[in-house]
């Protein structure tokens, strides 16, 4: 089976706006602390197709233990009664959400399994144990993350994915937002993309170092404990590029 | 010969410097150049590497961070390299690369002091020997005052007034540093590398009469002419090397006719030069190295010779012996003249390691020559008439890999091209040589004699 075509390029962020503008099953992938969750999360909501409805996004981050049942619904005793209560999957299906897949390929077999139904599109129909057969309203949209390519996942779940994008650099909002938090370092970190991911600077570790700063801790153990071992060369380059903090 | 202390030659990470952030723009190459190899980045070049130490030491970090501020001061001035360029090629008055490289130096350093970063100051720099040149001295003088904020080192060996000259021109190029950007100092890059360029060529100047004259035979008409010279060059005129040459005539002691590749420095356009050509010489070997029959050496093992401590109640094991390997293997000398390598040097060098192979080599322009000056046991007596540039390091380097085990290169890693030029990829090319034929290197005969190897810098604090 032909594998899903990849977009790769520098604007991958850019792609990836396009297609949460008017696709419904998104696959994005990139290395750890990119944004990519932020990016599904905060985007959402300045889509012009869900501005009436203001829907929240439901986000479920998948693991070899997570199993269907906390993700599709189970019954829950309650008094002399069992009750349905529906898990992340059929809430934002019933009520045509953003559901945000956190490392997909990270999921059981089983799950991976009941996400061929959840991602079919337009003929998704989840039958459930009461006998109700829930399919997704209007607006249901699925955003999966992962660090790796759909290399990872089954050809039939990958095959489902109407986009797969690949984003090389940290988003804009979380450059900005790092900016904001100390002048120039969302410039300096972004920067560090250009080189290879192993020398990039992670934007977590960045915020980290932001968060300690605000804190009232000097620079240069605000940045050890945030960076490690490498801290002095990265101070070093933050004072040259005029990062507020270090300099 | 001595005893080659090994080290573990483990590959390290290269995700340590982050030179993406300066330089602005990526991805990087990066090579590790072991400390006492210097370092390199080329902001013209087209790919971008980055040659430096890789480890978490004081000076390898000063390395790395010293090449960091070169690569922020090619981002923020990316027609800088072009216009140096272009003084180092300069017709009139051409500015040595050596010059120019020591003044860009203190350019860099002056903005990471600028910039607080404290760590620069233990930039490693080799101190002048008593047989340095003055012109070496200064420029030692020149980078040392960027790492000390301008106090004089007690080690400096130049005269008062000539200090003060350096001292001027290390205050001219250090402010440039401070205020290196367009901001800061309203210069377009054109005009900032005219002041970093006439700051240099008046040193140059001034040097370069200098040792003109103490090469020139003092006959009464050039001797009336020293003085006015020397004043003429320490004013500032800039007596340039093509105004010497018309001045002095056939007597020039510089080659200016430029025939040879023009020598490049790191700033450079980018285009490469290679090794020079070599020639090997065998030498004369017309004297015999002093040397005494092998030593025993007492062991539990080996030939039955002390009966008698055989009979001692504690035993000591010094009954028996061995006899010692021959002390064989090759050492290869640079004797270009930044090693300032002496007579005495290579005669008691020979007399120390008497059934070593030894080879020398230096070299000028575009060849070089290689002299096999001992072999089995015979030397020859007295050092060959040399020039004085390496040009030939990797040739020579290539015949010393090839050569019987132990293998020692006593160098101070400054290796050069045609023309006598500093190309990172020539370093780079040495360093795999060295690397791959298991040589060892040594930054001076006195370091071999005391068995430190010139790259026994520790990694890691």
């Amino acid at each position: 089976m032909p594998s899903n075509p990849t977009v790769k390029s520098a604007d991958g962020w850019v792609m990836f706006d396009l297609a949460l503008r008017y696709l419904d099953r998104i696959y994005l992938y990139g290395a750890p602390g990119l944004g990519k969750t932020y990016a599904a999360t905060h985007s959402r909501m300045d889509q012009e197709r869900f501005v009436k409805k203001q829907r929240e996004v439901v986000n479920a981050t998948l693991s070899d233990d997570i199993v269907l049942q906390e993700l599709i619904g189970h019954y829950m005793p309650k008094g002399t009664e069992f009750v349905w209560h529906d898990g992340p999957v059929i809430t934002a299906m019933r009520s045509g959400q953003l559901l945000v897949l956190n490392e997909l390929a990270r999921a059981s077999s089983a799950v991976k399994d009941a996400m061929l139904g959840v991602l079919d599109g337009g003929s998704t129909a989840i039958p459930l144990p009461s006998g109700e057969i829930v399919v997704p309203a209007q607006g249901f949209q699925v955003v999966a993350t992962a660090n790796s390519s759909t290399d990872d996942l089954d050809p039939a779940l990958s095959d489902r994915f109407e986009a797969v994008i690949w984003v090389s650099t940290p988003h804009p909002q979380m450059i900005a937002a790092l900016d904001q938090e100390v002048k120039g370092l969302g410039t300096a970190v972004e920067a560090s993309f250009k080189d290879s991911p192993e020398r990039a600077i992670s934007p977590r570790s960045a915020f980290t170092f932001t968060k300690l700063i605000k804190a009232g801790v000097n620079p240069r153990q605000s940045a050890q404990l945030a960076f490690g071992q490498r801290s002095a060369d990265i101070v070093a380059a933050f004072k040259l590029a005029g990062v507020g903090a270090a300099a | 010969m001595q005893t080659r202390s090994r080290r573990a030659r483990k590959s390290r990470a290269t995700d340590v410097p982050i030179p993406a952030i300066p330089a602005g723009k990526g991805p990087f190459t990066v090579r590790e150049m072991p400390p006492g190899f210097g370092a390199s980045t080329n902001p013209l070049a087209t790919e971008n590497t980055l040659y430096v130490p890789l480890g978490y030491d004081k000076e390898s970090r000063a390395i790395r961070f010293h090449e960091y501020a070169h690569l922020e001061l090619g981002k923020v001035r990316p027609e800088l390299a072009k216009y140096l360029d272009k003084a180092v090629k300069d017709k009139e008055q051409p500015i040595d690369p050596q010059w120019m490289q020591a003044g860009l130096d203190v350019i860099v350093n002056s903005m990471a002091q600028a910039r607080h970063i404290e760590e620069i100051a233990d930039l490693p720099l080799d101190d002048p020997k008593p047989t340095t040149s003055e012109y070496a001295q200064a420029m030692w003088l020149l980078r040392k005052l960027s790492l000390t904020q301008g106090k004089v080192p007690r080690n400096n060996k130049l005269p008062s007034d000539e200090t003060t000259h350096v001292q001027d021109v290390y205050q001219g190029l250090q402010n440039l540093g401070e205020n290196y950007t367009h901001r800061q100092d309203k210069l377009n890059d054109e005009q900032y590398a005219n002041y970093i360029a006439q700051s240099l060529r008046n040193l140059q100047s001034f040097y370069d009469t200098k040792e003109a004259i103490s090469k020139l035979k003092m006959t009464p008409s050039i001797a009336g002419m020293t003085n006015m010279m020397l004043r003429k060059a320490l004013g500032g005129g800039g007596l340039s090397r093509v105004k010497l040459t018309k001045m002095l005539g056939a007597e020039s002691p510089f080659d200016i006719t430029h025939k040879g590749p023009a020598a490049h420095y790191r700033y450079g356009s980018g285009t490469d030069s290679g090794w020079g050509t070599m020639s090997i010489v065998t030498l004369s070997m017309d004297a015999m190295a002093r040397r005494r029959a092998p030593e025993r050496k007492p062991s539990y093992v080996g030939g039955f010779r002390n009966a008698f401590r055989a009979l001692l109640p504690a035993m000591d094991g010094r009954a028996w012996a061995i006899r010692r390997k021959k002390m064989g293997g090759t050492i290869l000398l640079d004797m270009s003249g930044s090693m300032s390598l002496e007579t005495e040097d290579i005669v008691k060098l020979l007399k120390t390691a008497p059934l070593a192979q030894i080879a020398g080599y230096s070299g000028n322009k575009t060849d070089g020559t290689m002299y096999i000056m001992a072999k089995g046991g015979r030397y020859h007596n007295g050092i060959p008439k040399h020039p004085g540039n390496n040009v030939i390091d990797g040739p020579a380097l290539h015949w010393l890999a090839k050569q019987p085990k132990p293998r020692v290169w006593i160098s101070d890693g400054q290796v050069t091209g045609t023309g006598d030029g500093m190309q990172t990829h020539l370093l780079a090319d040495a360093v795999g040589i060295v690397s791959r034929g298991d040589i060892e290197r040594y930054h001076t005969i006195d370091a071999y004699l005391l068995g430190q190897p010139g790259d026994d810098t520790p990694y890691e604090e």
